[in-house]
Formats: structure tokens, C-alpha cells, sequence
């Protein structure tokens, strides 16, 4: 386990990146999310779910470079975010980085509002039979502006894309670890689909054993 | 007649389309903005969300998302509608695209709309909203209300720290244009006897990827 002086050093340096930053308000941020995606629903003839598809195929990519470079350039202090990574190489401290990392984007005061802390289940105990870690959320920016029905997204969920940031980073993270792991992210509550929290479910599957996906029903389910 | 674009760090012709001889046409445009302001307010006052639990606190209306995030989806999305259109569609999506955001923004935060409006106040929510930075320049004034100015901003949502988009002639700034002068008129039209009561902002240059700065031209239409 991680010793103090470095959690320490963690929380410091988040907050002043974040404080350094430029940064947008998050309503301004949610009302983009829903007009972005209702404006490529309309080009792909009000079919939202393609929508969907289209703009993750063209966020992706681009996520993965932004998370890399936030992840491996970004310097406070003189202490690269790299080098403070390398400090949390145990799989029990994985859900507190998440939230370090998740604090360097949203800030700590809006992460501990919008997200509880992210719990870690071992293999032994997973539905899955693969470590998982879920966070929940107490309310979310992007649902509640939109008018849309949920039907209409199809197998998609609207928070896709902070699942997908999510997915993206915790991908990252383990490749820079060297594990042979496949993230694998979903939503699997949402409050636009009438749920009263929102949880997002990360698994880490070893590359040999990818099978083991075909029998998580969420994944089968969800987008 | 065209709707005036111009190219990246062009400078636009001073007189736009509104200025036009054409009396018909002028009013045609007013009326469009017009309505479609008011379909906007039409649509904040009887919003209803579609994931009610969701409903975030008014605590939130501080939160900020750091703009690194945003700028790695926003350049995708833009160079995905200008392939699919032609320049001037993609002008007009661009600019709804603004407007809708606008729109969607006040459904969820409506706290700002009965407050007194001042130009230079607007602005300033604007910039609190956004991060971004204004001069306001070559104010002209008739009888004491402003008739037309110049914005330099910094630190434009799109443009600053925007990836770098390839073989894309059209300004990223346009769904910013668009929301600008909707925040204007739709505050302007929601509170009444404003002055001047409805705006049309355009595109004189654009920053784009470089640190500079972008300069739009405000001009009141009614």
C-alpha cells in the first residue's frame, strides 16, 4: 500500500493542476454534450444510436492522447504525474488513483459531489470472476439537460463518453504497468433511464482469458 | 444573397448581409432571429428533463471541467459536420449548433434570465461560464445605445488548446458566435426593454490554434 507522504504529494498536485488549468463550467460543458449529439443524430437521419457510434468512433482516438498526455506530461511541482503513478502499482490502491485522476479533471470538490469513491471487488468475489471496480454517482451534469428519451439511444447510455473516458484512462494506466489486462467500462445504472444513481463498472480482463467476457451479461447488453 | 464567412484570419467585409439595400430581406432576417429566440424561450419555460433524478444542485453552477477534455471531442465532431456538408450548411449547423447549446444551458439554469441585463454584464457571464477573456473595442454609440462593437477574446472555447484540424477552411468559432448572440437576445427578449433589443455577431478573425486572440463584430439589428 501506498504510504502517506505520497497520497499526500497526490491530492497537492491535483489541486494545483487543476487550479493552473483552464477550465469550462460543467453546465455550459452538458448542454455541448446534448447539442453534439443531437446535431450528428441529425445528420445520420435521427438515428441516435448511430450518432452514438459515429462519435465514439471519432472521440476515441483523440481521448487516448489527451488521457496520455495529461497522464504522462503533466509535471507540478517537479514531480511528474508519471512518476507519482508508478508509486500506486498495487491493485488495491487502483481505485484511489481513479479518483486522483478523476480529481485532475472535474477537481476534488466536484468529484466528491458527483462521484462516491470507487470501490475495488476482487476476482474471487465478482460476479465476473475478474477484478472490478465500480464508482457510483450521485448526480450527473449530462443527463439532466437532456429531453431526450432514453429508447431513443438504443443500447448506447448517455454518459458513454465519461465511461469511455474512464475506460480509456484505466487502460492507460495498466499498459503503462505492463499487465496484460483489457479494460472493459459500462454503465450499468443511469439516471436517464429512470435509475435513482448512476454506477459505471470497470473490468480488468487478462488478454488470455478474453473469453470470460462472452458471459458478462452487461457487456452483451450495454454499448 | 450569401451569408458572409470568411477564412481563417480574414478579415470580413464591413458591410454584412443585414446592411443590405434590400429592405425585405433585412426584415425576413430580423423576424428569423427573432423567432427563433423566441421558440428558444418558449422551449426554457416549458422544458421538462427526461432523467428528473438526475437534477443537479444548484451547488453546481461553479463546477468546472478542466478544457483540455473538451478540446480533444469538439475539433472530431466539428471536422465530421464540415465533411458532410457543404461550407455554408456546415456554417449554419455550426451556428445552431451555439444557439441549441444556448438554449439547453438556460433550461438547466434559469436562475440568470429575469436578472437586469447590461451589455457589458453579459460578457462578463458569459466569460465566468466559459473561462474566456474580452476587450471590447470601437464602440459606436446612436442616441446613447450601442449600434455596434468589436470582441477580442482569449482563450476561446474552441479554439484555445484545440487540436489542429487538417484541409478545414471554415472557422472553429462559430457555435461560439452563435451562442453569444443567443445569450444576448435571449436574456435581451426574456426581461423586455432592452436595448439594443436584438444583436447579430460574426466572425472578423479567428485564433484558432495559435495563441492569438479572436475578434468578432457585434452589430445591433433592432
Amino acid at each position: 500500500m501506498v504510504n502517506f507522504f505520497w497520497k499526500f504529494l497526490g491530492n497537492m498536485g491535483t489541486r494545483i493542476f487543476f487550479n493552473r488549468e483552464t477550465k469550462i463550467s460543467l453546465y455550459l460543458f452538458g448542454a455541448m454534450h446534448h447539442t453534439m449529439i443531437d446535431t450528428v443524430a441529425e445528420l445520420s437521419d435521427g438515428k441516435y444510436e448511430q450518432a452514438m457510434d459515429i462519435l465514439i468512433d471519432l472521440v476515441k482516438p483523440l481521448s487516448e492522447e489527451m488521457l496520455s498526455s495529461i497522464l504522462f506530461e503533466t509535471s507540478v511541482l517537479g514531480i511528474t504525474f508519471k512518476n507519482l503513478i508508478s508509486k500506486f502499482k498495487d491493485i488495491k490502491d487502483f481505485p484511489y488513483l481513479l479518483d486522483l485522476t478523476l480529481s485532475s479533471i472535474w477537481g476534488k470538490k466536484w468529484t466528491k459531489k458527483i462521484f462516491n469513491k470507487t470501490k475495488f471487488i476482487p476476482a474471487s468475489r465478482s460476479d465476473e470472476k475478474v477484478d472490478t471496480y465500480y464508482m457510483r454517482l450521485k448526480s450527473c451534469p449530462f443527463c439532466y439537460p437532456s429531453p431526450l428519451p432514453a429508447e431513443k439511444l438504443g443500447r448506447h447510455r448517455f454518459g458513454k463518453f465519461l465511461t469511455l473516458t474512464i475506460e480509456t484512462m484505466t487502460q492507460i494506466i495498466q499498459d503503462f504497468f505492463g499487465n496484460d489486462l483489457h479494460v472493459v467500462a459500462r454503465e450499468i445504472h443511469c439516471f436517464h433511464r429512470g435509475d435513482l444513481y448512476g454506477e459505471i463498472r470497470v473490468w480488468l480482463y487478462p488478454r488470455k482469458n478474453l473469453q470470460l467476457m462472452d458471459s458478462n451479461r452487461y457487456i452483451q447488453e450495454i454499448k | 444573397m450569401k451569408i458572409p464567412s470568411c477564412g481563417r484570419s480574414a478579415k470580413i467585409k464591413k458591410e454584412t448581409y443585414f446592411h443590405s439595400e434590400n429592405a425585405s430581406f433585412q426584415s425576413n432576417f430580423i423576424k428569423d432571429i427573432e423567432n427563433n429566440v423566441l421558440a428558444d424561450i418558449e422551449y426554457i419555460k416549458n422544458f421538462v428533463s427526461s432523467a428528473p433524478n438526475a437534477k443537479i444542485s444548484s451547488n453546481y453552477e461553479n463546477a468546472r471541467i478542466v478544457k483540455a477534455v473538451t478540446g480533444s471531442v469538439y475539433p472530431q465532431v466539428f471536422a465530421y459536420i464540415v465533411k458532410n456538408l457543404n461550407r455554408e450548411e456546415a456554417i449554419q449547423k455550426l451556428r445552431e449548433m451555439g444557439r441549441r447549446s444556448i438554449a439547453v444551458f438556460f433550461s438547466t439554469n434559469p436562475k440568470n434570465l429575469p436578472k437586469k441585463v447590461k451589455f457589458k454584464n453579459i460578457f462578463r457571464e458569459i466569460r465566468e461560464h466559459s473561462g474566456e477573456l474580452y476587450r471590447i473595442t470601437d464602440i459606436t454609440k446612436k442616441k446613447g445605445v450601442i449600434e455596434s462593437c468589436t470582441i477580442k477574446k482569449r482563450r476561446c472555447v474552441f479554439c484555445y488548446e484545440s487540436i489542429k484540424m487538417e484541409d478545414v477552411d471554415v472557422p472553429y468559432c462559430y457555435p461560439s458566435v452563435s451562442f453569444h448572440q443567443h445569450y444576448y437576445n435571449i436574456r435581451s427578449l426574456y426581461r423586455g426593454n432592452v436595448k439594443p433589443r436584438l444583436i447579430y455577431i460574426d466572425i472578423v478573425k479567428t485564433a484558432e490554434h495559435d495563441k492569438d486572440y479572436c475578434e468578432y463584430h457585434m452589430t445591433a439589428i433592432d
